[in-house]
């Protein structure tokens, strides 16, 4: 499929060289259409959206506290539904701490009422825009502000919490597959209830690599099997693409937050990756 | 010893030198680079202390209250959003009389988003039943993180720290620091056996209206016994440091027709406001107000009931009432001649000569309105 | 009272400079106040960090509005300088032509320097502590000592290579 040539989100945005944040909201809004309204918390594009005067996402944003992400939208939606508005897409487009961390009670209570909301969590897996503090969504032995000996615990399976609640799509979406992405995008939009996409997202500063490997990073997060692509269909759990399972060197050596990993740390990601594709397959092949 | 260390290096400083066990925290700009030390402390091993990263504020003064009731000296730093997020337990933590101590870098409030100086966080906590402290520079942070730790603990009344955002958490200046042997005379560690199976007992349960009147009159009672806490604290402290504070400060002299009042790092501002004016003739002195709750009646009214006018410069605001200062003190002392200002909100600019200009046009009756 | 503004872009080390000059002149037993700039921050956006210095405690809380001194770590920011006339410019520059103001010019190509010493890459050199040698040089308000051991005891990796640089900036700083 080829994506939509109309360009919502504008350019020269406040973005840093090379924000994956920022691709990723131009190739959403692609999907997305102008129908939409987003609903931003603390994060990134708190910033990159621009100050008072500017809007550069393009669509009507409103900018809202931290952990509120999810409960805004559904405001939002219940609204549009009783003014017949219901054609307009309404986003929640969230960091990876406003999502897995103090914006979960309010995300999770709109997936448990199967809120008509889209929540994206556009992951840089730390708190970027406070200066690269951990977050829950910061993967084992990276090196964080508040982690500097690397974190001791690993990600959390969001989209498995989300699960948990039985909504009708869930799914994990790439800068570097933009076709995909936009597949997914689409999907969400022509479905009733509540949605959820996770979107890792690379940082340079934050994950300390050049700026302009960017992509780079995103498609060896997918080939290592560090993120996996898929969705999660009512219930069904569904491979987007498999992996061909590079080694994860190629992608840690990339980033300047796992400069220091031993083999020893290496050798247990490597061992996870594993883990976690069997718990996957499983699920994939039922 | 001196170094040059902002207001955030300060509070991170005097932290790792008061042997706390549990620190609670999450990140908000322009906080974390106290947290952030915490952490290379911690993993330096120059800090012994659990460190919770918490997912949210709410949750960071929760697990301060557990560490706490559970006999730990604790602590926690937050600002603006992530304060008044803590709302809630803020009156947790000071009706269960836990000494908790936080750092607050004073922030302003969105929306819109804005990251710099102002007070309207913390004076808006003002009925939480907090200790409040506000620091006018680096020097007085260290020194007041250190005492509250004290006060806290001896009146059993959570304490907070105020620091105005980048002006003073970011503002390096020459501080003089205390090393941990100094202080420890001056912070025991408690005996403090609350959550005891072999003594088993709840805390915070139900109370029936007389009940519960009884345990808030006291709650007040005992926090009027704060400012004779604090001031036999401070004595011990100059005896550490050689360094005196008192409640309130008075600059050059308390002798004069006319005040202006301010805290935190307006007061240095003012200060030098007061200089010009002076130079000009007219007859005012600064009154800084470094605690603020309890509020210290006793001494704003020895310092402020004989003056011809008092000028008030607010770097917050209550909607639909104007300056929080203004109000505590025009009402907490019964004064008709008092005028306030509010400015600087969102951190925007004050200079001395913004204040020497309201201050002038208040002596003379040519108020043009409530705003610098 | 000095007033003293660095002026570069967000990955140069703007902020750190003003730390190193702050602890020079405080090592030279001044008083100092070191401010560094916060907007919004991200790599590549103007850097600012400004230094008060004075005999005695400095009470003034918000922006320098006239600098006696002003450092320049990248010229495409030059405009953001608030120099005062009759001010000392000090710029990383190889050549640079400044008209209208009437201030004291002073260049050294701290770029170049750095390059040699390999501090940083091509894309962005650290000139940060090289161009401090230029101004401890051109200000002669503390001694080159002074000014290493500042460098020393903020720069936990390569030091001495820093030192260097400054070595070759403070004898290479010229007056236009």
């Amino acid at each position: 499929m080829k994506l939509a040539k109309d360009e919502i989100a504008l350019p020269n945005n406040l973005a840093c060289p090379g924000c994956g944040a920022s691709l990723a909201m131009r190739l959403a809004l692609k999907a997305l259409g102008r129908d939409t309204v987003i609903v931003i918390p603390a994060c990134c594009w708190t910033i990159i959206n621009g100050p008072v005067g500017k809007n550069y996402a393009g669509v009507p944003v409103f900018h809202t506290a931290f952990e509120t992400t999810a409960a805004v939208a559904s405001g939002i939606k219940a609204s549009f539904k009783m003014q017949g508005k219901d054609h307009i897409n309404v986003v929640g487009w969230a960091g990876d701490g406003g999502t897995f961390d103090i914006g979960l009670q309010a995300l999770s209570g709109a997936a448990e009422r199967n809120d008509d909301i889209l929540y994206v969590c556009y992951d840089n897996e730390a708190y970027m825009n406070t200066g690269i503090q951990r977050s829950s969504a910061t993967p084992y032995f990276a090196q964080t502000t508040t982690t500097p000996e690397g974190k001791n615990r690993p990600k959390k399976d969001l989209m498995g919490i989300l699960a948990a609640h039985f909504v009708p799509y869930i799914a994990s979406a790439s800068l570097a597959y933009p076709q995909d992405f936009a597949k997914k995008f689409e999907k969400a939009k022509s479905i009733k209830g509540f949605k959820f996409i996770h979107i890792f997202v690379p940082c340079p500063p934050g994950q300390k690599f050049q700026e302009d490997k960017t992509i780079e990073v995103a498609k060896l997060a997918v080939e290592t099997g560090v993120f996996p692509l898929y969705e999660i269909i009512d219930g069904k759990y569904v491979l987007s693409k498999k992996p061909k399972f590079v080694d994860i060197t190629e992608y840690l050596k990339l980033q300047g937050r796992y400069k220091n990993l031993t083999e020893e740390n290496i050798e247990f990601l490597r061992q996870a990756i594993k883990t976690r594709w069997e718990y996957l397959n499983k699920r994939f092949n039922e | 010893m001196k170094k040059v260390l902002g207001g955030n290096d300060a509070v991170s400083q005097a932290v790792s030198v008061c042997d706390v066990e549990v620190i609670s925290a999450y990140p908000i700009t322009p906080q974390t680079s106290i947290i952030e030390k915490i952490a290379d402390l911690i993993y330096a091993k120059q800090m012994n202390a659990q460190f919770i990263k918490v997912e949210s504020e709410h949750s960071a003064m929760a697990a301060c209250i557990g560490a706490s009731i559970a006999g730990s000296r604790t602590f926690t730093a937050t600002s603006s959003q992530g304060l008044l997020l803590m709302h809630e337990v803020l009156h947790w933590a000071s009706g269960a009389r836990l000494p908790i101590v936080l750092a607050n870098a004073n922030r302003a409030i969105a929306p819109g988003w804005n990251i710099w100086a102002e007070a309207t966080d913390s004076l808006s906590q003002r009925d939480t039943g907090w200790i409040q402290f506000y620091a006018a520079n680096s020097q007085e942070v260290f020194d007041f993180i250190i005492m509250s730790f004290a006060v806290a603990e001896r009146s059993l009344f959570p304490a907070m720290v105020c620091l105005d955002g980048f002006l003073l958490t970011h503002t390096k200046e020459p501080v003089e620091i205390l090393d941990h042997d100094a202080v420890k005379p001056l912070l025991p560690k408690s005996n403090r056996d609350t959550l005891d199976p072999k003594n088993p007992k709840a805390y915070g349960a139900l109370a029936f209206p007389k009940d519960y009147y009884a345990i808030k009159k006291q709650q007040h009672l005992d926090m009027l016994k704060v400012f004779d806490i604090f001031d036999n604290v401070a004595l011990e402290f100059k005896k550490i440091s050689n360094r005196d504070y008192r409640a309130v400060d008075v600059y050059p002299t308390h002798i004069s027709d006319y005040s202006i009042v301010a805290l935190g790092t307006l007061s240095q501002t003012a200060r030098l406001a007061v200089d010009n004016l002076r130079k000009e003739g007219i007859d005012v002195n600064l009154v800084k107000i470094n605690m603020f709750r309890p509020f210290p009646v006793k001494q704003l009214k020895e310092l402020l009931s004989d003056k011809k006018l008092i000028v008030v410069f607010d770097r917050d605001i209550s909607h639909g009432k104007g300056g929080i200062v203004k109000d505590e003190i025009a009402g907490g002392l019964d004064l008709c001649n008092v005028v306030g200002f509010v400015g600087g909100l969102g951190g925007d600019t004050i200079t001395e000569s913004d204040i020497v200009s309201c201050f002038l046009d208040a002596k003379n009756g040519q108020i043009k309105g409530l705003f610098l | 009272m000095k007033h003293i503004g660095l002026h570069g872009r967000g990955g140069q080390g703007v902020v750190v400079a003003g730390e190193i000059l702050a602890q020079c002149y405080f090592d030279s037993g001044k008083y100092v106040q070191f401010m560094p700039s916060y907007g919004a921050e991200r790599r590549g956006s103007p850097s600012h960090s400004y230094i008060r210095v004075d005999d005695s405690e400095i009470y003034q809380r918000y922006p320098i509005e006239s600098e006696d001194i002003a450092v320049i770590f990248s010229l495409s920011i030059i405009d953001t300088a608030k120099l005062k006339e009759n001010g000392i410019l000090i710029a990383n520059s190889a050549n640079l032509k400044v008209k209208e103001k009437k201030v004291e010019i002073y260049i050294v190509d701290a770029n170049a320097i750095a390059l040699s010493l390999n501090l940083g890459s091509p894309a962005i050199p650290i000139i940060n502590t090289t161009i401090l040698g230029a101004y401890c040089k051109v200000t002669n308000d503390f001694s080159f000592d002074t000014l290493a051991s500042a460098i020393k005891s903020k720069i936990d990796k390569k030091a001495d290579l820093n030192i260097q640089g400054a070595k070759l900036a403070y004898d290479s700083v010229r007056c236009l």
